[in-house]
């Protein structure tokens, strides 16, 4: 059902929306190493909110039949009938280009047989090189389509694809386990080469060959992109225009000041070609844009969604996403873009004498992570000598405070190289020094 | 919603027949639920939603799993030809089921006060009063989350081996989340009740739940951050069940160790894994005490659900297994393929975990701790099979045998074989904790925990210096 035909069916409310999702995908799953399985999917869903009298009202369904269709409506007037006030009205048609290099037809129409044949390289290409090592992962497309109308007059659809492939290696000796992970996306299957992504996994593989011992205290750590994460997500919480609204951002009061070195830029992209998180609307119809949030350290925006912007008397920044068509929009990212800084990343760890270089750590994102308090057992982690990589590290933790560590104290240094992890994150390498590091024995 | 089972009955049995694979199951899930969200004072979100979907997966001659999931139920019979076509076009080593017997069964939800007859507006309320309770508690409380969640999920599953199972799934969940702010500092609070099986009555008298969020979340603005270090801990029974699932229970899952010969001979049974003391099992039967999110009648796959007994006296003697991986291993299905619903295949997963009552008083497991830390209740855990990290939510040093000032932000660390055996005491004050997820591979599934206390011997936390 499209969206238009929803909204003309929705009664007695003072305005309305539809929002629908719907999405085919196919995956071929590989255990160790070998082709498992194949699996084909075919979503669709659709979410209405309505205001009346000032009110706001939310129901969602992925139940095609017709009596689901019109419980809907009710539970759209059940919602509407014990909803708070609302601060937002839904926004009028807003012109947005469109984003190149969104959608593939090469990609949207892959099948089972060409996801086994890229799979098939790289895990072949994987097993030959680290006998020893069990790979297991997938590889998937995706196709879809986003559309609403509001009656306001904003209406679009948008059209997607994605392609992916994720791995996970696994060596166990005896007590010795090492799991590590990969994952490359991009809109297109062009976009993501089977090389590199065997290239970034091996290199570690390789520099895990061998477990060495560290030596705890305030050493000089690296973070590589993937590892960067543990850094920039409290960040991204503090920055997000909900946790600013609800009066909890350590930000929220900010704006304006130097808050981070004054080499730290941070963008929200929503419009970046051929990315994973772009598109021209956000899930509320609001164009998306290109947002700095943090620019030479200095606080400059929140992303936010028409609620979050309305109450805390900012501007929305195109920002609203839907968990799928039975959730309600939220404040989330499109694509997060820290700028690269002016060295190369060799030249950088050239000049570590002695530290620990962090690929990921465990439980990133718990405990009480919103002030910027982090303390994390590395998972995959490496000890720099000389300028050199020369074993895995285990069993030592790392603690600290990111407003700290990206302080000019703490900070050497941004790589120039900016890598893409995680399909929609873009990030340099984090050069820092006298950063905590946990051990047996350091008590 | 209209009844839709026997309806569903004829459809899967006929979209069975025609299926051309040797091996064939179809799950159709129908769900209804609501969720009611406040922040801070205000009313985020009260909202009832539909799911209806359909599963089907293949084993084709050759092949391995070939799988269809669609939200179009007129779809069925295509799907079928999909998920063979999916299974034909991947040539790989066949897959051999572990059997089970076929059964045919109806479990309907037994609710004393069903939730899907009580009024979105009395959930409303029920919320709003806990989340004011917490907003009263204290001044610097400024923040909350306070949310209720229910639904039925109604499975249907058939498969060509002649099992027709019916189950709904009633499952509740009820957290608050208090934040209290002092300036850039923000210390949170958060109590959760999740009950399997039983109706919106859970919810009545749960204003404890409200009063020790807040309280817990102001105690933490004064906790000064405990000094990093390793110190011998006690660990609180529904810590100690987080412990037990992300330090132990992954390993179990024989997922990890059916097609990895190397990861077979770390967790082969008769391995030591502790001091015989230490016993721990995983069960998807009613236990006492527990209304617990991972208790059903049957797995994702028809496999009839039972206690699996993990370590006996201190050594490994069993693990959880689908029916492939126990086909592989040639050991018995336990009935832990466990899919989040019917966009996802089975996993092997958890259900409700525990270590079992030991005879140490709780006096007694401090009273010889010289410098310690007494560390409650979870606030999230991961592990990476050799390596776990899980967190505190709140914290006490132990000094002289007592426990002494509240500290903060305690995460514990370490290595899973060499912390196991460093259990070194197991309470006689065993307790199921009501609040879980799991997340693996994509699929969030809830699942229980449960333990007394026990203490570990050399625990690294990660802190200041």
């Amino acid at each position: 059902m499209s969206a238009e035909a929803v909204l003309e069916k929705l009664a007695g409310v003072d305005a309305g929306e539809v929002f629908t999702a719907s999405a085919d995908s196919c995956e071929v799953k590989f255990t160790a190493g070998q082709v498992k399985g194949a699996m084909v999917r075919e979503t669709s869903g659709l979410g209405v909110r309505a205001i009346k009298e000032g009110r706001l009202g939310f129901s969602g369904t992925r139940d095609t039949s017709p009596a689901a269709q019109e419980q809907l409506s009710q539970n759209v007037q059940d919602s509407l009938a014990v909803g708070d006030p609302t601060v937002i009205s839904f926004p009028p048609a807003a012109p947005a280009e469109e984003v190149p290099g969104l959608y593939d037809e090469a990609t949207s129409k892959l099948g089972v047989e060409e996801l086994r044949a890229f799979g098939a390289r790289v895990f072949d290409a994987l097993s030959a090189k680290h006998p020893g090592v069990v790979f297991e992962g997938k590889v998937r497309r995706s196709a879809g389509q986003h559309s609403l109308a509001n009656s306001a007059g904003c209406s679009f659809a948008e059209r997607y694809t994605g392609f992916s492939v994720s791995i996970e290696a696994n060596r166990t000796r005896d007590e010795d386990v090492l799991l590590d992970f990969v994952y490359a996306g991009a809109p297109s299957i062009a976009e993501v080469d089977p090389e590199a992504v065997v290239a970034q996994l091996s290199q570690r593989l390789t520099w895990a060959q061998a477990t060495v011992d560290f030596r705890p205290g305030e050493v000089p750590v690296v973070f590589a992109p993937e590892g960067s994460l543990l850094l920039w997500r409290p960040l991204l919480q503090a920055l997000n225009g909900k946790t600013v609204m609800l009066g909890t951002s350590p930000l929220r009061e900010r704006l304006g000041e130097s808050i981070l070195d004054p080499r730290i830029s941070l963008t929200d992209d929503g419009r970046l070609p051929g990315a994973l998180g772009s598109a021209a609307y956000d899930d509320e119809g609001v164009p998306r844009q290109t947002t700095p949030l943090i620019e030479g350290g200095v606080l400059k925006s929140f992303v936010h969604d028409l609620d979050t912007a309305q109450r805390t008397g900012q501007r929305p920044t195109g920002n609203a996403q839907r968990g799928g068509a039975l959730a309600q929009p939220t404040p989330g990212y499109t694509n997060v873009v820290v700028a690269g800084g002016e060295t190369p990343q060799a030249e950088l760890l050239a000049g570590i004498d002695y530290g620990l270089l962090v690929h990921s750590v465990i439980g990133m994102g718990q405990g009480n992570t919103l002030p910027g308090n982090f303390s994390n057992p590395v998972d995959v982690a490496f000890l720099i000598e000389k300028g050199e990589v020369v074993g895995r590290v285990k069993d030592v933790s790392l603690a600290g405070n990111v407003y700290e560590v990206l302080s000019p104290k703490h900070l050497i240094g941004l790589s120039r190289e900016v890598e893409q992890v995680y399909g929609s994150y873009r990030l340099p390498w984090v050069f820092t020094k006298d950063v905590n590091v946990v051990g047996k024995g350091s008590s | 919603m209209a009844e839709h089972g026997g309806n569903y009955r004829d459809r899967i049995e006929q979209a069975l027949k025609q299926s051309p694979a040797p091996y064939t199951e179809i799950r159709i899930e129908e769900t209804s639920g609501t969720r009611v969200v406040f922040r801070g004072e205000r009313l985020e979100a009260a909202r009832a939603v539909l799911d209806r979907g359909g599963f089907v997966r293949c084993l084709a001659p050759n092949g391995g799993w070939g799988t269809a999931t669609f939200n179009d139920l007129d779809q069925l019979e295509r799907k079928v030809g999909e998920a063979f076509a999916c299974a034909q076009a991947i040539p790989c080593e066949p897959v051999e089921l572990a059997s089970v017997e076929p059964v045919v069964s109806v479990t309907r939800a037994q609710l004393e006060e069903d939730f899907r007859e009580v009024a979105l507006r009395d959930k409303v309320e029920l919320v709003r009063g806990l989340n004011a309770i917490m907003l009263e508690t204290d001044p610097l409380v400024t923040s909350t989350r306070s949310i209720y969640q229910d639904r039925v999920q109604s499975v249907y599953y058939g498969n060509s081996q002649g099992t027709w199972i019916v189950e709904e799934r009633p499952l509740l969940d009820l957290y608050a989340i208090a934040e209290a702010v002092r300036g850039d500092d923000v210390q949170t609070g958060s109590e959760a009740r999740t009950s399997a099986n039983r109706g919106f009555e859970v919810c009545r008298g749960q204003e404890e739940l409200a009063r020790t969020a807040a309280r817990r979340a102001r105690e933490q603005l004064d906790a000064e951050p405990v000094k990093g270090g390793c110190y011998p801990v006690v660990i609180n029974p529904s810590l100690a069940g987080v412990f037990v699932h992300e330090a132990f229970g992954h390993l179990s899952e024989a997922d990890f160790v059916a097609e990895n010969a190397d990861a077979q001979a770390a967790m082969r049974m008769g391995r030591r894994f502790g001091r015989p003391i230490l016993n721990i099992a995983d069960s998807g039967l009613s236990e006492p005490g527990g209304d617990l999110p991972g208790t059903h009648a049957f797995d994702d796959e028809g496999v009839p659900m039972k206690r699996t007994q993990l370590v006996k006296d201190g050594v490994l003697v069993g693990r959880l297994h689908s029916r492939e991986t126990a086909g592989r291993l040639k050991e018995d299905p336990t009935g832990n393929a466990r899919a989040q619903d019917y966009n996802h295949a089975p996993l092997v997963r958890m259900r409700n975990t525990f270590i079992e009552a030991g005879d140490t008083s709780f006096e007694d497991m401090i009273s010889d701790i010289d410098l310690g830390v007494y560390a409650l209740k979870s606030r999230g855990g991961q592990t990476c099979l050799g390596t776990f990290s899980f967190s505190s939510a709140y914290a006490y040093m132990i000094r002289k045998g007592k426990l002494a000032e509240p500290v903060r932000d305690v995460i514990l660390a370490g290595n899973l074989f060499e912390t196991l055996e460093n259990v070194s005491a197991i309470g006689d004050d065993f307790a199921w904790d009501n609040a879980g997820r799991c997340g693996k591979e994509g699929q969030s599934m809830p699942v229980g925990m449960g333990s007394p206390h026990v203490r570990i011997e050399n625990v690294v936390i990660g802190g200041k210096a």
